[in-house]
């Protein structure tokens, strides 16, 4: 039989625990010190600004989009080559202006300055100004069809050529998305089922294949990002509160709660000073991932807490630090365990997730370790402290 | 444990299954997806309300002037205070009977007395308010006809907000990823106007050139425009591709607006270029005919949105029908006039206050790369589980497996929305599904240390592992829930299915699990050595 811990009985409590808390502490004290000096790196969803990416069809220069970006006076650009290389992709985010910020408008229109510029930059070669394969949608491509199929609209009713329009351009932006978004060349579109040769020379004539695609726009007005902030606040507010109640119920004495409490803040504390150590984007999934690091590392804490009482039931007449440390040393197998489980599960999500899950999956990965960590030498060895200091009244359920 | 009862928990688990699996199939149509995982623009729209007062301000101080006027004690002059419209050079000895009078016939004014001869009029905050509500209103049904008649599918578009947020429209439009277009298309107020072109004094008409900037107008006009007119642009594009700007003088008032439209449609100028042709309404059919027959040889302005579209001269007399050309328009553009003059104008302009656009290969590109994830995780998970605790593992990748489906089966019953946070939620409820029988498996385990037997060693196993197992799941849940308050529409996605996967986490862990136990000591009544 496999067992990571089998009757283990390591000396958690007593000098080790004093050990252990000057060490946490001292870890949130640097974390409190990172988050306050170099701070997150907050992501549109709470900065505010846009944030646009796009895939090209040739590998991009930076220093050219750049230069064209910088002269279409849209202030501060950033630019972020993103997913494999292979990809082409560039994400290009612009800060929130100060004007914006004051009025509330325009701000939704960067955007579209940027794709302007974007499409600017090809308007030397052949096709500017006809409708872009690569960037037009389903709707307006099958509009761009029925207005233009003269032969198809003669030969059957109106009706008819709409739905044969829509029919062509619903196979045109599967085929697009068979092609990762992008068409690289004519040939690939007028390859695709129901394209029939005079719609081939109808988009030969007036269509053209677009230097890139859009694969996604964020842009988050000034308002909405304050009051997320201020959302996010009360809700882990909300929910330490909530938890530290359900256990000060639970075990009947606040001691427990509060242990369990600090134990939590110290997770939540040390895996947003990850996120601002790294420097990843702070998004609205961070904030959901730092809730959920409060809601699961104290299950952990649980597992510990729940054999300390039914411990301290059994052994009512041995020294209180000795059964907690017993008890700690009976969960052990446990305790790891269940975080394994779920450090595997997340430790997935990070690796295969892709971009957009991976400060995420990263957030989550160090509350769970640092959760488990805690369980232990935070919140069980707060409650000896306690016991020590308060006397039984206040933690012997 | 009577043979009974086991196979009634298992007919109950068979029974959940097949509901289940009932419920989720196929996956593709019970599974809502998010504008993240398939593709699509979300927006919130505010609309200015205060565009929407500002015109009933305009509206009203036309017809209160004209009010007075008729009684004899027009106002010398008119100001705007903040909200307030002001009036000031009344027959002081009038100004009572004029309040009075004002005070029947705008009832939505507060009419109250300001300086020598003065009255300022405030619009009551109830009708304020009211103007406003039908603004958003209006707005709401504009954007609706604008985006049903360009043809997508399963739109959502409807009011958010409360209290001072309640002028916000929510926007989704699946499948839609031209941003640029639809964003005009939707938020561009459409509000067309034809009027007069005022030409300078001892200039004809035929002489008149609009010239590239506001100032040379007032110039030809002496210096200062006549109060009835005004100055707007026209952007021209050169036959060199050179684009400028053209300015006009205009009559400030305009005869006939879009509001006097029946029906507009993409249709060929003369030269088959695209342009829009238009229907009046029978009233207003009448009035253009007057305005035509009256201004022979004049130029006459077409105006949307506060710019000139073109200029043409009136050569015949004009009725109901009639068409607007030499706009610089390709099919596209003069499709998209049409169809947003044939929803009518917006009321008031909108603002974005958010915008998300998910290409559809973004989108799918997620969908992949969560399922990826997901399964890599899953199989990791359920492989460690069948190394460590062997048959026993076998349980709990069972539970595993139905507790996932009842997961998809919630979120498909409740019609809730799976994003792509939503996907990793899913992940993380995999990781902590298998807790439940970590800490069962590790109880029973300790149980059997102890010699219990495997039955005994089951039953105290599953018994005593109930309560942590009971507080740790809710614990998390508590987080989840307030996640689910919070949260707007991704990480909402994620609370859903962190909050349901844990509830389902409990029935498989406590009920499942052991109804699936208490089966394998059934059929092995003689079991001496648990393998867990």
């Amino acid at each position: 039989m496999l067992q990571v811990f089998q009757r283990s009985n390591f000396r958690f409590m007593w000098a080790t625990k004093w050990f252990f808390l000057a060490f946490s502490f001292a870890v949130v004290l640097v974390a409190l010190a990172i988050i306050l000096v170099k701070g997150f790196n907050y992501g549109i969803d709470f900065a505010g600004g846009t944030a646009v990416q796009v895939r090209f069809s040739e590998p991009p220069r930076l220093d050219h989009l750049r230069e064209v970006l910088d002269g279409s006076g849209l202030g501060d650009v950033t630019l972020q080559r993103i997913g494999d290389p292979g990809d082409n992709e560039v994400l290009i985010r612009v800060e929130r202006e100060s004007g914006v910020e004051a009025t509330g408008d325009e701000g939704g229109n960067v955007s579209e300055k940027v794709l302007g510029a974007l499409r600017g930059m090809e308007a030397g070669q052949a096709g500017a100004g006809r409708a872009d394969l690569n960037t037009i949608s389903e709707p307006a491509l099958r509009d761009f069809l029925a207005a233009r199929m003269p032969a198809v609209q003669e030969a059957s009713s109106n009706g008819a050529a709409a739905s044969n329009a829509g029919l062509i351009a619903q196979a045109i932006i599967r085929a697009r998305n068979a092609h990762k978004g992008l068409f690289t060349d004519m040939s690939q579109v007028t390859a695709v089922p129901g394209v029939t040769e005079p719609i081939a020379v109808i988009l030969r004539d007036q269509a053209t294949i677009g230097g890139f695609s859009l694969r996604g726009i964020d842009f988050v007005g000034p308002t909405a990002g304050k009051e997320l902030l201020q959302n996010t606040g009360w809700a882990i507010l909300g929910s330490v509160f909530g938890i530290l109640v359900y256990v000060w119920l639970r075990f009947h004495r606040i001691a427990w709660g509060l242990a369990s409490i600090i134990a939590l803040v110290h997770d939540v504390v040390i895996a947003a000073a990850a996120m601002a150590l790294t420097g990843k984007d702070f998004s609205l999934p961070v904030v959901a991932s730092l809730l959920t690091i409060l809601g699961y590392s104290i299950n952990d804490t649980i597992v510990v807490f729940d054999r300390i009482r039914e411990n301290l039931r059994l052994y009512r007449d041995l020294d209180f630090e000795r059964v907690v440390n017993a008890s700690v040393n009976q969960t052990l197998s446990r305790t790891i365990l269940t975080s394994f489980t779920v450090f595997v599960a997340v430790f997935a999500l990070f690796l295969y997730g892709g971009e957009k899950l991976n400060p995420m999956s990263f957030c989550l990965l160090v509350g769970v370790v640092f959760g488990t960590y805690s369980s232990v030498f935070v919140a069980a060895a707060l409650l000896v402290v306690a016991h020590q200091f308060l006397g039984s009244k206040y933690v012997k359920t | 444990m009577s043979l009974d009862d086991v196979r009634t928990r298992l007919l109950i688990i068979a029974g959940s299954i097949a509901l289940c699996a009932y419920l989720v199939y196929p996956l593709s149509r019970t599974i809502n997806l998010g504008l993240d995982l398939k593709g699509g623009i979300h927006m919130v729209m505010r609309v200015k309300t205060d565009d929407a007062i500002k015109a009933e301000q305009d509206l009203s101080a036309e017809r209160i002037r004209a009010s007075l006027a008729e009684k004899g004690m027009a106002p010398s002059h008119m100001e705007t205070d903040g909200g307030a419209l002001v009036f000031h050079g009344i027959d002081a000895a009038k100004v009572g009977e004029a309040r009075s009078l004002l005070r029947d016939q705008f009832p939505q004014f507060s009419v109250e007395p300001s300086g020598e001869g003065g009255l300022r009029l405030t619009l009551r905050s109830a009708d304020e308010a009211g103007i406003r509500d039908a603004a958003v209103r209006q707005a709401l049904e504009t954007i609706r006809t604008r985006v049903d008649k360009f043809g997508v599918a399963e739109p959502t578009i409807q009011r958010k907000g409360v209290g001072p947020d309640a002028d916000q429209i929510l926007i989704q439009l699946p499948g839609i990823e031209d941003p640029e277009r639809v964003k005009d298309l939707i938020g561009s107020p459409a509000f067309l106007e034809w009027k007069l072109v005022k030409v300078p004094p001892g200039v004809t008409t035929e002489q008149f050139r609009p010239p590239d900037n506001p100032q040379a107008v007032e110039a030809a006009f002496g210096g200062a425009l006549p109060a009835d007119v005004e100055i707007l642009p026209q952007e021209v594009h050169g036959d060199d591709g050179r684009r400028f700007t053209l300015y006009w003088p205009v009559t400030r008032s305009s005869p006939i607006t879009g509001n006097d439209l029946k029906n507009a449609r993409r249709d060929a100028d003369r030269f088959g270029g695209p342009a829009v042709n238009f229907l009046l309404s029978a009233e207003a059919g009448q009035r253009f005919q007057e305005l035509t027959r009256l201004n022979q040889g004049q130029l006459l302005a077409i105006v949307l949105d506060r710019k000139i579209i073109s200029a043409p001269r009136i050569n015949a007399v004009i009725a109901e029908r009639g068409i607007i050309e030499g706009g610089n328009f390709t099919v596209e553009s003069a499709e998209d006039l049409a169809l947003k003059l044939r929803s009518g104008a917006l009321p008031a302009g909108l603002d974005i206050l958010e915008e998300r656009t998910v290409g559809a290969s973004l989108g799918a590109d997620s969908i992949r790369q969560g399922i990826v994830a997901s399964i890599i995780g899953s199989v990791i998970v359920i492989l460690f589980m069948l190394v460590y605790y062997r048959l026993a593992g076998v349980n709990a990748a069972l539970v595993l497996g139905i507790n996932i489906l009842i997961l998809l089966a919630g979120m498909a019953s409740l019609r809730s929305t799976l994003t792509l946070p939503g996907i990793a939620g899913i992940a993380l409820t995999v990781g902590m599904a298998v807790d439940a029988n970590v800490l069962v498996f590790e109880r029973v385990r300790e149980e059997l240390r102890l010699g219990r037997t495997a039955k005994a060693a089951l039953h105290s196993g599953f018994a005593k592992a109930l309560s942590t197992i009971v507080d740790s799941n809710l614990t998390t849940l508590i987080a989840a829930l307030a996640l689910l308050g919070f949260g707007t529409g991704p990480v909402k996605g994620f609370a859903v299915t962190l909050s349901v996967g844990i509830l389902a986490n409990l029935l498989t862990a406590v009920f499942m699990s052991r109804a699936l136990f208490d089966a394998w000591l059934a059929v092995n009544p003689r079991l001496e050595k648990l393998s867990i």
